[in-house]
């Protein structure tokens, strides 16, 4: 009876043993990594993607490898490639002639021609389309742009607007009912007035029932489906499920003889950093963004030897915003929380090595107040003597105390009372999403609690999260630790003063505004302010004053000379008033595998120490290695990364 | 008039006879109808309203007024916030009755419907081999604990079954994916199948799937087992005091017959209901341990659009999974009144 029920056991064990070898051994069950691929991580839509980037869904690796803009700059380093426009000319007469690359196709075969271009252009409508007056088809392979006159930019400027937009993702063909009535709509729009230099697509201002019609245009065209992912770059579709996505090199590509890869292999949604890094470790993955913290990183190239890590300089600076918006009541009158000796006073609190070291050990500490640039961009583009100029303060705690004093707070057993005489208590905020602001958010808090202002911390799950509660008058917190500087487009000088001054920092300090139309006052307001920041700032050699939206009016417009002085005069006026704090540059982390990306640069760096240290900034004589660096983040030029431009140009 | 005097006696009769089933599909329906009312107050009373969280995404990714977004958030999804309460509820519940479950806010090729129809056979795939493997096995191992508490063996087993009734299942799900995928690298980390193959019913496709939900299932298993085995020894606790027990025993039966017939069938009959529970329960998956494997399920969808803020997605996955634990506990309980007659007749 034992003996029988041994047997049976010994039986069902083989039985597990045999089938457990057969899943092992058989390679189309398990799957596993193959050859000439490339392996890395991307977020698209589990189930309902569409076939195009213009329709709201997430597209992972598709919105990397397979659509393609006109030009290709690297972000950071403003480095640019010519991918669907093989030259652009740009005329003295307002216009630019952009000629296609003759091979250049759409993943279904079809030429891609001008009017794929226009169509773009007419039904998505962003931001370039605002310094357009007219584009148009001059032949299937040429584009005519004429720029509008009040605003035109510089020559610099134009080919990073135009490499801004992923323009291989709107086929004429497919979207022509769209993309006729947007035109249909905009060519019946009046033309804006003589000078105008608000909002206006190819130059019309559309009236409120044809900006209805345009709008319910655009959500038929974003919820449209067609059966294949629209796109003409390099890589296309060969493999798509729940988790995984294969991308297959373009044969009718024009650098299909130079991409570095056959296939592209990647996994969706993993974002718990355990993970990503188990599967660093394990060899799943040949590249993965992100710097963790010192030991683990240490203990990832220590798993696995055929990792390197690389850094990048991030053109974005973290820190603190004061939200002006906040205030106390002081004999029944309503004064700023946050006075100039206060915000003066807070740039002395804090030891911004320890929080730079916690947040992101390889990022650069800063001790200047915000600039609205990050510090490295800000020395590239600055005078030597406007930079030399702005204040760099210190650690000091007897001054700090010594500024909020005078700024009218007191401290009462240990911690800091307002100037009403209560007890502050102070809430910050932060993206937790974002691993290097999450930790350098609590080591602020911590910093402050120690110096005796009582912090609590508020973590939202997203970026989009937190900008919607913070720019928020109710829901706003009293600070915020985010990017106090960044440039999220092309490093242009403008870029950071649009993130600053146009689209999300001025919202989070709450700056002043002109009124707006409507609103109580705005009559007594030119109308070109309506609705406008209303800052006004000192000049560079503090002989007089200006006001920050006058600047930026016409930034794109200005030559070398104009845009230094302008450049002074914002950023020492704005580092004057101690808007924020910013700790630290940030840097950007690459993992890459050796063995698979086999012409990584800098050899000798890796080869002495797999966690390389050097992160060129731009400011060297000899620019390769900055332009190398910035080329290998693959969220920062996309396609460019996996194309052998040396070859390349050897063979043109 | 005879006949229908005949007709409403009968009638009263049936309506008598099954009066437990319609008082228990009453309550179903009215708790269904608080789900679809609680539903609908959550998007309504989410903090700044869903085409205010669309519209700052819109502002932010298209570089456009907050205005002018939120006209596009209005036109892109169809649906208007300052439209009176009741005419919103009527267009939702006009949705519902239509079969539509909701549509995502960021993606309109993105349906609930279409989240079920594609993912919830990955998860019930998953849960139900899970769930019948733990309860066999946790049912047998309850009771044969309860019958020999004494020696060794049950002792032991008392022990890994408190303390793996005491460790959270991600917990286990992350200790086997450290072990067997990263470090020993038997297994995937992630997926349902290799993507190289076409899905399909052929053996290589059957067995790529049930390679990829090894992990997923053992952890399933591990964490659920101990739970059964628990439920199990104190239905079969108070069992194993009864007469035909002892009857059994003094009749000379083997103790594998009284152990299978006598104590574990009476035992498990109260374990239908729980069991009918989590079969309910399991539609919903689960999300943390579909997150950790990264396997695409419900479970996974729902934490996703959590994460995204992507609330009808998540509004038309909870009320599915509600009305599913409600048809299951009406289906348990008739049943179960089916199984013990004195259950019907107390109604």
């Amino acid at each position: 009876m034992i003996r029988r029920s041994i047997l049976k056991k010994l039986l069902l064990l083989t039985a597990v043993l045999s089938v457990s070898f057969g899943f092992y051994s058989c390679d189309e069950i398990i799957g596993g990594k193959t050859v000439d691929t490339f392996y890395m991580l991307a977020n698209w839509e589990t189930v309902g993607m569409k076939n195009h980037i213009n329709g709201g869904s997430q597209a992972g690796l598709l919105n990397i490898f397979s659509v393609e803009p006109l030009i290709q700059y690297v972000r950071s380093t403003d480095e640019i490639y010519y991918m669907l426009a093989e030259s652009v000319d740009h005329n003295d007469d307002g216009t630019t002639i952009i000629h296609l690359r003759p091979e250049a196709r759409w993943h279904n075969g079809d030429d891609y021609v001008a009017q794929d271009v226009v169509a773009y252009y007419y039904i998505n409508q962003l931001e370039a389309t605002n310094y357009m007056s007219a584009i148009e088809a001059i032949d299937d392979k040429t584009v005519k742009i004429t720029w509008k006159a009040s605003i035109e930019p510089n020559d610099n400027v134009k080919n990073l607007i135009l490499a801004v937009d992923p323009v291989g993702s709107v086929k004429y063909d497919v979207f022509k009912t769209w993309v006729d009535a947007i035109i249909e709509i905009m060519d019946e729009a009046p033309a804006m007035p003589e000078g105008y230099t608000g909002w206006a697509p190819f130059g019309k201002i559309v009236n409120d029932v044809q900006e209805t019609a345009a709008y319910a245009n655009y959500a038929e065209f974003t919820n449209y489906n067609p059966d294949w992912f629209i796109a003409t770059g390099p890589y296309k579709l060969y493999s798509v499920n729940e988790t995984d996505m294969i991308l297959i090199a373009n044969e009718d590509h024009w650098a299909y003889e130079y991409l570095k890869f056959k296939y592209v292999h990647s996994y969706n949604h993993i974002t718990d950093p355990t993970q990503i890094y188990g599967m660093l470790m394990s060899g799943q993955l040949d590249y993965a963004g992100g710097t963790p913290i010192l030991d683990t990183l240490e203990q990832i190239l220590l798993a696995n030897e055929n990792l390197v890590h690389f850094k990048t300089n991030d053109p974005g600076a973290c820190g603190l915003l004061f939200n002006l918006a906040k205030t106390v009541s002081v004999d029944g009158v309503r004064r700023p929380l946050f006075n100039d000796k206060i915000r003066e006073g807070f740039e002395y609190i804090f030891n911004r090595d320890d929080i730079a070291f916690i947040a992101n050990p390889y990022s650069k500490v800063t001790y200047r107040s915000m600039m609205a640039m990050a510090p490295s961009d800000a020395e590239k583009y600055m005078s030597e003597e406007a930079w030399d100029s702005l204040t760099v303060y210190s650690h000091d705690a007897s001054r700090a105390a010594e500024l909020l004093i005078e700024g009218g707070w007191s401290k009462v057993d240990g911690w800091w009372h307002g100037e009403d005489g209560e007890k502050l208590s102070f809430t910050l905020h932060f993206d937790g999403s974002n691993d290097h602001q999450a930790r350098a958010a609590q080591a602020t808090a911590a910093q402050m609690n120690e110096f005796g202002i009582e912090t609590k911390l508020k973590s939202s799950s997203s970026w989009n999260d937190w900008f919607g509660s913070a720019q928020s008058y109710v829901w706003s917190s009293e600070l915020s630790l985010t990017w106090t500087d960044l440039n999220m487009s092309f490093s242009y000088p403008t870029g950071s003063f649009v993130y600053a001054f146009r689209d999300v920092s001025f919202k989070v300090i709450h700056l002043p505004k002109f009124p707006a139309f409507g609103e109580a006052g705005y009559e007594e307001v030119p109308e070109k302010y309506w609705g406008d920041l209303s800052v006004e700032l000192p000049t560079f050699d503090r002989t007089g004053t200006f006001l920050l939206i006058d600047k930026m009016q016409g930034l794109y417009s200005l030559d070398d000379a104009e845009m230094q002085e302008t450049v002074d005069d914002i950023i020492t006026g704005v580092a004057s008033q101690n808007w924020g704090v910013p700790f630290y540059q940030n840097s950007c982390g690459m993992f890459y595998n050796t063995k698979a990306f086999t012409d990584l640069p800098r050899k000798d760096l890796w080869e002495a120490d797999r966690n390389i240290e050097y992160i060129p900034s731009g400011n060297e004589d000899d620019l390769t290695d900055f332009y190398a660096f910035g080329r290998l983040n693959i969220h920062f030029s996309y396609a460019a990364t996996l194309i052998d431009w040396e070859r390349f140009f050897e063979n043109q | 008039m005879e006949k229908f005097k005949s007709f409403l006696r009968h009638l009263r009769m049936f309506l008598f006879k099954y009066r437990y089933f319609f008082m228990k599909l009453g309550i179903a329906l009215l708790t269904l109808g608080a789900v679809v009312i609680l539903s609908f107050i959550l998007i309504v009373n989410m903090p700044g309203t869903v085409i205010d969280a669309f519209a700052m995404q819109l502002s932010v990714e298209r570089r456009i007024s907050l205005d002018q977004a939120y006209i596009l958030a209005t036109q892109m999804l169809n649906y208007d916030p300052d439209a009176p309460i009741l005419e919103r509820f009527s267009v939702y519940l006009g949705q519902l009755l239509q079969g539509n479950l909701g549509v995502s806010i960021k993606n309109s090729a993105k349906s609930v419907n279409l989240i079920l129809r594609e993912l919830l056979p990955r998860t019930l795939f998953v849960s139900s081999i899970a769930l019948t493997i733990s309860f066999l096995l946790g049912t047998t191992v309850g009771s044969r604990t309860i019958w020999r508490r004494k020696s060794f063996g049950a002792r032991a087993l008392d022990g890994y079954i408190v303390v793996s009734n005491a460790v959270p299942d991600y917990i286990v799900a992350l200790i086997l994916i450290t072990v067997f995928a990263f470090n020993l690298g038997w297994f995937p980390n992630q997926g349902a199948y290799n993507a190289l193959l076409d899905p399909g019913f052929n053996i290589i496709f059957i067995l790529s799937l049930l390679y990829f939900a090894f992990l997923p299932i053992s952890a399933h298993v591990f964490s659920q087992m101990s739970f059964w085995s628990m439920q199990m020894q104190g239905s079969a606790l108070g069992v194993l005091g009864e007469d035909y027990i002892n009857a059994a025993r003094a009749r000379g039966l083997p103790e594998k017959i009284i152990i299978r017939k006598y104590l574990k069938r009476n035992a498990m009959l109260p374990l239908v209901t729980q069991l009918a529970i989590s079969f309910g329960v399991m539609f919903g998956g689960a999300p943390l341990m579909e997150s950790i494997f990264n396997y695409p399920g419900i479970g996974q969808a729902f934490s996703q659009a959590i994460a995204e803020r992507d609330y009808y997605v998540v509004q038309g996955i909870l009320l599915f999974v509600s009305v599913i634990v409600i048809g299951v506990n009406l289906v348990a309980d008739t049943i179960y009144s089916l199984i013990d007659p004195r259950i019907r007749r107390s109604a």
